[in-house]
């Protein structure tokens, strides 16, 4: 940024701060974040917004859309509408959760691995590439299989399917920043080596991580709402959206059973992307490749 | 390369070693009892009958010794019975994989042969409508979940317009073609039976479209980008300089090296292709590997889970390692 110097000198504040937000308002990112914001909205005022209960019938069943039911209604009679915003309390929290999770999870052990290395790096290194060596479905698959149906088993396959990616990225960083002047520095003025890790080395480490996440959003949105579909997560009368479309699937005729729920996790899966490709862009990380 | 590919081989029988071991005990570690699927609920009450099953299939034994049994059959070639279909899981497996790998292969084609072609497309009118048109196509296709996009599909074409051939590999009351590959499309025209090949293709089609809707948002992008790099390169300046045309100019020169990366795509796409078969067989009831694995982690018959997770791994780490030669071979300047 070479502008700044010339800006600082004589602009009244807030010009500095607006020039450094330039490059994020991009039509990508202010997009994907409106829409990302209305569906926050969506998960905290759903019980203010939907029309009728999620969970008990209110008409009668396998209606077409009509205007008492925007969505039409399912097979027990339940508004699809309704059901539809009280999927996103589900999904969406769940798969940042599980994104949250897995960074950290993948954070720490990655950046422990890389700054103290030998035989726990080798370890913990290895068992990476063995799970990133299944098929991420087949072993979510199997986790869950072996846990029993249930979302929050869907949620801890994900996250034992998805933290290597972040260990692997955040080890790599760590790798690459431990030989800086700044980290020999504060292990030359007798810092810790724990201290040196999370004070000078993971801060400057996170971005890249953060931004792979946000990329990522999307497909373990989608990755939930499938072990839904195959009956392995949210099971219903659940109002999640894989679930939904499995009984949209099953009422092929009936066919905006499945609708609702499916243009929803399009569009916010669609936003997310746009956020994370415009974040990348703007931020210019090298993420990684799978 | 010859090092390298060989040290890559060295590492794959630890890799699926590790696989296997983590798939074992996951499928083993479970509160659920697999006597369950093995006798049926009903017969869960019969002592003699659960008896019998427990010794029968070892489970006696204490974990360790299963897990050694089942790593020695490994070593024979033995994945082990399956609790469900009793059946061995190899002969389980090895019947189902041609239907998956019929559906993937026309998936691959699709994605990128229309790919590379819209790629082009897009890359010619770079900043133009048709441009922003084709890449927002691609990035909702791969922001779509597939079994959606299927029953959409499912729904329009076969539901509604009658166009195309619902669920299955055949239609109904249509016998299978005699067995050589186990892929019908191959086996018809090796009997030379069309009637049959047009209907197992037309059984194709949508499938392998859903499949391919991931990949092709990737190959359209990726081709895309290296249009647009390779335009501006040397080489394209000076067939302009001779009098070349810029069409002539992009299809001698530009095209064949922007499609080389392409190949990468392949291998990154195998992860792609096994969750698109688990989904899209799921819903177009496809009796291949992906229906096979649902039905085996439903029912808790583990020896099927980690056979399939062991035929996953192996042919994603073979695809992978296939993908870096072939592309060392084909771009002289990657040095592995």
């Amino acid at each position: 940024m070479s502008t700044d110097s010339t800006i600082a000198a004589g602009s009244p504040p807030g010009t500095r701060r607006a020039s450094r937000l330039r490059p994020f308002l991009r039509p990508q990112i202010i997009g994907g974040s409106v829409v990302v914001l209305l569906w926050l909205l969506v998960i905290v005022l759903a019980g203010v917004l939907a029309p009728h209960d999620p969970m008990a019938a209110s008409g009668p069943r396998l209606q077409a859309p009509s205007g008492a039911h925007w969505l039409g209604t399912d097979t027990l009679g339940r508004d699809v509408f309704s059901r539809m915003l009280y999927g996103a309390r589900q999904s969406i929290p769940l798969a940042v959760l599980t994104l949250v999770i897995s960074v950290v999870v993948g954070s720490l052990v990655g950046a422990i691995a890389g700054y103290f290395g030998g035989i726990l790096d080798a370890l913990v290194m290895r068992l990476a590439d063995i799970v990133m060596a299944f098929p991420s479905i087949l072993l979510a698959m199997a986790v869950t299989a072996a846990l029993g149906p249930g979302l929050w088993h869907a949620f801890i396959a994900i996250v034992i399917v998805w933290w290597p990616i972040y260990a692997r990225l955040m080890r790599g960083q760590v790798l690459s920043l431990k030989e800086r002047e700044h980290v020999t520095a504060a292990r030359a003025i007798g810092l810790g080596p724990w201290k040196t890790l999370f004070k000078h080395i993971v801060p400057h480490s996170l971005t890249p991580v953060i931004v792979s996440a946000t990329i990522d959003l999307g497909t373990v949105i989608i990755m939930i709402a499938s072990l839904s579909f195959l009956g392995l997560g949210a099971l219903p009368p659940s109002p999640e959206w894989g679930a939904m479309i499995t009984e949209g699937a099953s009422n092929f005729y009936q066919w905006w059973i499945a609708t609702g729920p499916g243009v929803a996790m399009v569009s916010i899966v669609l936003a997310v992307n746009f956020l994370g490709d415009g974040l990348r862009d703007v931020l210019d990380v090298k993420t990684r490749t799978r | 390369m010859l090092r390298y590919t060989l040290k890559r081989l060295a590492i794959m029988p630890l890799l699926l070693w590790g696989i296997v071991t983590i798939a074992f005990f996951l499928s083993h570690s479970i509160s659920s009892n697999p006597l369950a699927s093995i006798v049926g609920t009903r017969n869960l009450g019969n002592a003699d009958v659960v008896a019998a099953a427990t010794q029968r299939w070892g489970l006696d034994k204490s974990l360790l010794q299963q897990y050694f049994i089942y790593i020695g059959n490994l070593l024979h070639g033995d994945l082990g019975t399956s609790f469900r279909t009793k059946e061995p899981v190899a002969s389980d497996l090895s019947s189902r994989l041609p239907a998956t790998l019929e559906l993937a292969l026309f998936a691959l084609i699709i994605a990128v042969v229309l790919g590379i072609v819209l790629g082009v497309v897009a890359a010619r009118n770079n900043g133009r409508l048709l441009d922003g048109a084709l890449r927002t196509v691609a990035l909702v296709g791969s922001s779509t979940p597939v079994f959606w996009v299927a029953l959409l599909l499912l729904f329009v074409f076969y539901a509604r317009l009658g166009i195309a051939a619902g669920p299955g590999r055949l239609s109904s009351r249509v016998d299978p073609p005699p067995h050589f590959t186990g892929m019908y499309t191959v086996d018809s025209l090796l009997v030379g039976n069309f009637p049959l090949f047009s209907d197992a293709l037309s059984h194709l089609i949508l499938p392998s479209i859903v499949m391919a809707l991931p990949l092709l948002g990737t190959v359209i992008r990726m081709v895309r980008a290296q249009v647009l790099e390779e335009q501006s390169s040397d080489f394209v300046r000076t067939a302009r300089a001779k009098g070349m045309t810029p069409s002539q100019v992009t299809n001698r020169h530009v095209v064949k090296n922007a499609i080389t990366p392409v190949i990468t795509v392949v291998g990154i796409s195998v992860g792609m292709l096994i969750m698109g078969a688990v989904m899209v067989e799921t819903i177009f009831t496809w009796n291949g590997i992906g229906t096979y694995a649902v039905e085996a982690s439903r029912s808790l018959d583990f020896p099927a889970i980690t056979g399939v997770c062991l035929v996953g791994g192996v042919i994603f780490l073979v695809s992978n390692l296939v993908t870096d030669i072939a592309y060392a071979i084909i771009d002289p300047r990657v040095r592995l």
